[in-house]
């Protein structure tokens, strides 16, 4: 592990070099903040070339699949008060986004945390590990969700399974893994580092994982203990005990993931949207993708965003075509607004 | 035209600053007869009128909440008109000021509305020479409105040229008024402050030695530096660790996950002068906020022009126009 002594300028020198003994390597981060982190800080332009950095699926509002956001566009037209997460606003579905409805005189309100939400009548509950646990404790005290949360590390299994890219080792999100445990990303075979969210903390885990690699091990290495424990925050992971399942999960991009979905427990079956306003939710839709948008190519890491067709072009953060534009921590937004 | 139709409807990020902003003032405004006005896109319009310049400007405004620490409306509106004619090199004659009023509305509330913006006018030593007032049926609109225009007599227009080579400052934090609204709109407990201020007496202190200005409202810094940019046709770089930003407004903007580069401000200045007029500029920025600093330079004449950002790593990234409106994130 790096010493925090050690300034930028000591772990770039210490890059090059770990880089210099190594052939082409592929490095994926899967959290939405560490892509922007690394792109904001030009990360990528100063590394060695044979040091590919990629992005995977580390945007909740990303994975988002597109039956959850017409669920809950569909709830906000028939009148109902839906509240969402500010960057879940522009996320279209088949049918638009919640912020089209909104603007064709639906009640639709930005909230910051799912409690805020309990004035309303549905929560437009989306997100990973990190997130959830908030959602389950207001589903405690009443909260009714359209719930699309995922557990993620079944994501980053699901992603070496599909071996469509070359991963040579992850950088794990440290906000799930804080409520998770690192020893959850134990049973993930490759090269692992769990890093926290500053550009010191970004280029010390790639310094790791090219130490790793030099070595060809496969080892995980908790580069952010300030905030993760081996066990994880253990309140909220028996929060999302007592109220969630674990059950598959459909993530746009990859598909249904087994394990992966947070399911409303029976106990709580009547917070769920689709049971309490299932008379409202017969005949949504689903389909994700615009005509030649690649975000599902883009989310499995096999394109870089500017290699779609409409980047930049019909897509565009103001008129994002697919999922991976909208979000503030969307692989495609991210490119764009920070090159 | 996209699947949802949403194309045609008018959306909150056509008023965001952004490139959409734009986009919509041009279609909206190409077949407007212009006379002799220049500059009508810009904070203000210039006409050469009996042997001086005459500056005119106008600007509406809504905010969420009225009142916040140290300002509200009232303030904003006359202070926002005001620096719209400063940085243009004018001295202010006169402003209106027009209410749309809700029903239902506090007449107290009102009142403590005018009081901020008659005490900025009395300060500034400005007219408020006329109004309107309207009031709109309960739930029409949302509280007060505010429209004003104001013109003013202009020396020097500043309007450049600018050049390789020219410094671009700061004369303050940059953000905070926009970072003290969210932090009151998400519940943030902050002593951050509105920045809300007239530009006057700077403006008067260093006008002779700056080719242009911008006071940095709704898209901040990316904003004001892109509008150079564009309109001079020169690449900007602005190197990120010379910004100054308050670290209270840094800290709301990475909990909302927001560009701190985009975050409005209503009492700061961004300005262009030659290289050799920096220090004595930046002095006599420091003279008003210590926290005023060379954030950039011209790097050269462009067909294509960008702005750039060097970041503290060292790397060198392309800044983009902000684009739609400021949500938060999720985590």
């Amino acid at each position: 592990m790096m010493s925090k002594s050690a300034d930028t300028g000591d772990l770039m020198k210490r890059i090059i070099d770990n880089a210099s003994v190594l052939g082409k390597v592929s490095i994926m981060e899967v959290c939405g903040t560490h892509t922007q982190v690394i792109s904001k800080s030009g990360i990528r332009s100063l590394l060695p070339e044979n040091v590919r950095m990629i992005t995977g699926p580390g945007c909740p509002v990303c994975i988002t699949p597109s039956y959850s956001v017409n669920a809950a566009v569909k709830l906000a037209e028939s009148g109902l008060s839906v509240a969402c997460f500010g960057d879940a606003l522009d996320l279209r579905g088949s049918g638009g986004s919640l912020s089209d409805a909104k603007g064709r005189g639906a009640n639709v309100f930005v909230v910051e945390s799912p409690a805020d939400a309990l004035e309303y009548d549905v929560f437009f509950a989306i997100g990973f590990d990190t997130t959830a646990p908030a959602t389950a404790c207001a589903i405690k005290e009443g909260l009714t969700v359209v719930n699309a949360h995922r557990r993620f590390i079944p994501a980053m299994e699901a992603l070496l399974d599909m071996g469509e890219t070359r991963i040579d080792g992850f950088i794990c999100p440290g906000h799930v893994a804080a409520i998770t445990g690192s020893e959850e990303f134990k049973r993930l075979d490759i090269a692992q580092v769990i890093s926290g969210f500053e550009v010191f903390d970004i280029l010390s885990s790639i310094c790791t994982l090219l130490e790793m690699f030099a070595k060809d091990s496969k080892e995980l290495v908790n580069e952010y203990r300030r905030a993760v424990s081996d066990k994880g925050n253990l309140k909220a992971k028996n929060t999302l005990e007592e109220v969630f399942a674990v059950g598959p999960g459909i993530w746009r991009g990859l598909g249904e993931i087994a394990g992966s979905g947070f399911i409303l427990r029976k106990k709580y079956c009547e917070n769920d949207a689709f049971i309490s306003y299932g008379n409202l939710l017969e005949d949504i839709g689903n389909g994700d993708y615009n005509d030649g948008c690649m975000c599902h190519m883009v989310l499995r890491g096999i394109y870089e965003p500017a290699k779609c067709p409409l980047y930049g072009n019909s897509c565009t953060p103001c008129d994002p075509q697919g999922p991976c534009m909208v979000s503030f921590e969307g692989a495609c937004n991210v490119s764009y607004r920070f090159g | 035209m996209s699947a949802t139709g949403s194309d045609e409807a008018i959306g909150l990020r056509h008023g965001a600053g952004g490139k959409q902003m734009d986009e919509l003032i041009l279609s909206l405004t190409s077949s407007f007869p212009r006379g002799k006005w220049s500059g009508v896109f810009d904070d203000s319009a210039i006409l050469d009128f009996a042997g001086s310049n005459l500056a005119f400007t106008s600007d509406s405004f809504t905010v969420k909440p009225l009142f916040f620490p140290e300002s509200d409306i009232g303030a904003l509106s006359l202070t926002g008109t005001l620096n719209d004619l400063y940085v243009c090199g004018a001295d202010p004659l006169g402003v209106s000021m027009s209410l749309i009023v809700e029903e239902g509305f506090a007449k107290d509330d009102l009142l403590r509305i005018m009081d901020s913006a008659a005490n900025v006018a009395k300060k500034e030593g400005i007219a408020i020479a006329t109004g309107d007032t309207k009031v709109m049926g309960k739930g029409d609109i949302d509280g007060v409105i505010i429209a004003t225009s104001a013109v003013g007599t202009c020396e020097k227009p500043l309007c450049g040229p600018v050049e390789m080579g020219d410094v671009i400052l700061a004369s303050r934090n940059l953000g905070d008024h926009e970072a003290c609204l969210l932090a009151l709109r998400f519940g943030y407990g902050t002593d951050l402050k509105s920045d809300c201020s007239p530009l006057g007496s700077i403006m008067r202190k260093i006008r002779e030695r700056i080719k242009i200005a911008k006071d940095p409202t709704r898209g901040g810094l990316v904003s004001s530096l892109t509008t150079i940019s564009q309109t001079h046709k020169v690449d900007i770089t602005f190197c990120e660790s010379d910004v100054p930003v308050d670290v209270r407004t840094r800290a709301i903007c990475e909990m909302l996950g927001i560009d701190r580069y985009v975050l409005a401000s209503e009492g700061a200045l961004i300005c262009v002068c030659k290289k050799e007029h920096a220090e004595g500029v930046l002095e006599d920025l420091r003279g008003f906020d210590e926290n005023a600093n060379i954030i950039g330079y011209v790097d050269k004449s462009s067909c294509k022009p960008s702005l750039y950002a060097r970041t503290p790593l060292g790397a060198l990234r392309r800044v983009r126009p902000h684009q739609g409106t400021l949500n938060p994130r999720i985590c």
